[in-house]
């Protein structure tokens, strides 16, 4: 799987756009040339130059500097939140899979009613009780996400719990959590790695686009979809403000898009059997 | 089929009171005091007296499951209580007021989905990997990355502020509608042309197809018979897609300052109204429920196999 996907050009390409942005945001302050919020009343919607390589907003903050801050805000907490997603998903997925009976019914019957709740209204339910900000965000992600996982790792389990290799294992005598995390969990893996690879491109646009509503990130901080919200007010006198933030979110959503399509393509030509 | 309808029925009901719960203990889970927010939001100064009383008002002295049995009932009245800012408004006057904007908007929508999404599909595999098909599978790639707040920014300041050939917000008359609902059923499209194309192509490998063309039949006969057998696996998604339309409108709403239930929920949201926040939760999760389970028998109606699944 790792060589078909080293092979192909588009997801090497799109890894190499993840990875530099994930750099870029872990090292901003080195990064960045200017401070994302300090900014030159006397500078405003300038365009681009050595100094300000992306030009300047309405209060006369530096674009690169505010895109590169941003980048964390974006990028890593949709990555904690997939993390937290999958981790909690697993958990529930494994135990649920491996109890069975009463225990496995009743958890499965949970799943559902999760699963029932459409991820537009759990957000605004969540963001709306518990408040505006990202924390209750990415709760509110993850409780869309998890009990997804949790139902596919539970079906997973089912489909090798009895397969010659795990029932040899089980009667050579390895514990339940050998059989889990030695056996079930690599063979489950790479599907979760393609769903979480696509759904990361999904988070990022939900943060962003929370955080334009409002909802998230809050207006100074520099995040891309409340520079966007930012950008929204000077629309009709500078409608170059929107260009930079809404582009770097289709460049990152796209990029995680492409290398989940990329991983699948890989995962099935090692399914064919070649 | 009619035992099939009566199971479905009887397995929404655990669903119906899970969303229902959700709804009602979402509250329970408020940071700060419900009273105490209720007289603040009003810019009334609490006293440990008023909110004693604010509590007794809003029945919050009761037990939890005593107050959500209650709940339950008023809200299957359609008695939602009334709004925390607006005293003299019930709940379910607003929702009332503003469900129509986000019905005939989601509606549009739909349209454009349906209108646009079969069209390119068909013309897309039909002409599998020419310039058009490639056009329409870079076109479809972008509108499922593209975050569509940013795509409804790009065509009001093209349509409404550069060519003024449209309004930028609001509802007045038809052309209003343009707009939100192409930014609304964007991402929709975008996603059931790839569908049904990859769907189209798949069934064109069939033995059917092989023999209708060995048989002679024109080429738009041809198509009919794919496409009809293409259909079906999408117009389960396709039903699914009406109460995602009305539930996901919340951001185009307020984008384009429609007066729909979306954007009543956000400023309520803001306002820490937290009677038309939960009434607007257990509306969407009802709706997508009993959507639910319509497509599902109308799909068994469809295909008999299906009453089998079960």
């Amino acid at each position: 799987m790792l060589r078909n996907l080293l092979e192909d050009r588009v997801a090497l390409l799109c890894l190499a756009v993840i990875g530099v942005t994930v750099l870029a945001g872990l090292f901003a302050p080195y990064v960045a040339p200017h401070d994302p919020l300090a900014g030159n009343i006397l500078y405003k919607f300038k365009t681009m130059s050595w100094n300000y390589p992306l030009g300047t907003d309405q209060q006369g903050r530096c674009v690169l500097s505010r895109l590169i801050y941003g980048i964390q805000p974006t990028i890593l907490l949709s990555l904690v939140t997939m993390a937290a997603t999958i981790t909690l998903g697993a958990a529930y997925g494994l135990v649920s899979g491996s109890a069975g009976g009463l225990v496995d019914e009743g958890l499965m019957r949970f799943c559902d009613v999760m699963l029932s709740f459409p991820s537009q209204v759990m957000i605004l339910a969540v963001v709306g009780m518990l408040g505006v900000g990202m924390e209750n965000v990415i709760i509110a992600n993850i409780l869309i996400k998890w009990a997804f996982y949790a139902r596919m790792i539970r079906g997973s389990v089912l489909g090798y719990r009895n397969r010659n290799y795990v029932v040899f294992s089980r009667t050579t005598g390895s514990g339940s959590w050998f059989i889990l995390s030695r056996h079930m969990l690599p063979a489950v893996l790479p599907e979760i790695v393609v769903l979480a690879s696509l759904d990361t491109g999904w988070v990022i646009l939900n943060i962003s686009t929370l955080s334009f509503l409002g909802l998230g990130v809050q207006a100074p901080a520099p995040e891309w979809g409340a520079m966007l919200n930012e950008a929204r007010q000077v629309i009709v006198a500078h409608p170059g403000q929107m260009l930079a933030p809404g582009l770097a979110v289709l460049t990152l959503v796209a990029a995680f898009n492409m290398l989940g399509d990329s991983l699948r393509d890989a995962l099935e030509i090692k399914g064919s059997g070649r | 089929m009619r035992r099939y309808v009566l199971s479905r029925l009887l397995a929404a009901v655990p669903l119906l009171l899970g969303v229902s719960f959700l709804a009602f203990v979402l509250v329970t889970l408020i940071p700060a005091d419900p009273a105490e927010v209720a007289l603040r939001v009003n810019e009334i100064i609490p006293s440990p007296e008023l909110i004693e009383l604010q509590r007794k008002e809003l029945g919050l002295d009761q037990p939890f499951w005593e107050r959500y049995v209650r709940w339950l009932g008023n809200s299957l009245r359609l008695d939602f209580g009334h709004s925390y800012t607006n005293h003299h408004r019930t709940v379910a006057g607003e929702l009332g007021r503003c469900l129509p904007a986000t019905l005939s908007l989601a509606g549009v929508s739909l349209l454009f989905v349906v209108g646009a999404s079969i069209p390119l599909a068909v013309a897309s595999a039909m002409t599998r990997d020419s310039l058009f098909d490639r056009l329409v599978r870079t076109l479809v790639f972008f509108g499922t990355a593209m975050p569509n707040y940013w795509v409804a920014f790009l065509a009001i300041w093209l349509f409404a502020v550069h060519f003024d050939l449209l309004p930028t917000g609001g509802d007045e008359g038809w052309r209003s509608y343009l707009l939100p609902a192409f930014t609304l059923s964007m991402t929709y499209i975008s996603t059931y042309v790839r569908l049904i194309r990859n769907t189209m192509l798949a069934v064109m490998q069939e033995p059917f197809v092989l023999y209708a063309r060995a048989r002679g039949l024109p080429e738009a006969a041809v198509v009919r018979h794919v496409l009809k057998n293409s259909l079906q696996s999408s117009l389960t998604a396709l039903g699914m897609s009406v109460p995602q339309l009305i539930a996901g409108s919340f951001v185009v709403e307020n984008i384009f300052a429609w007066p729909g239930v979306g954007r009543l929920c956000v400023s309520a949201i803001f306002n820490r109204d937290y009677p038309v926040i939960q009434a607007y939760v257990l509306m969407m999760g009802v709706l997508f429920i009993v959507c639910n389970l319509l497509v599902d028998i109308i799909s068994a109606m469809i295909d008999p196999r299906r009453q089998a699944e079960l």
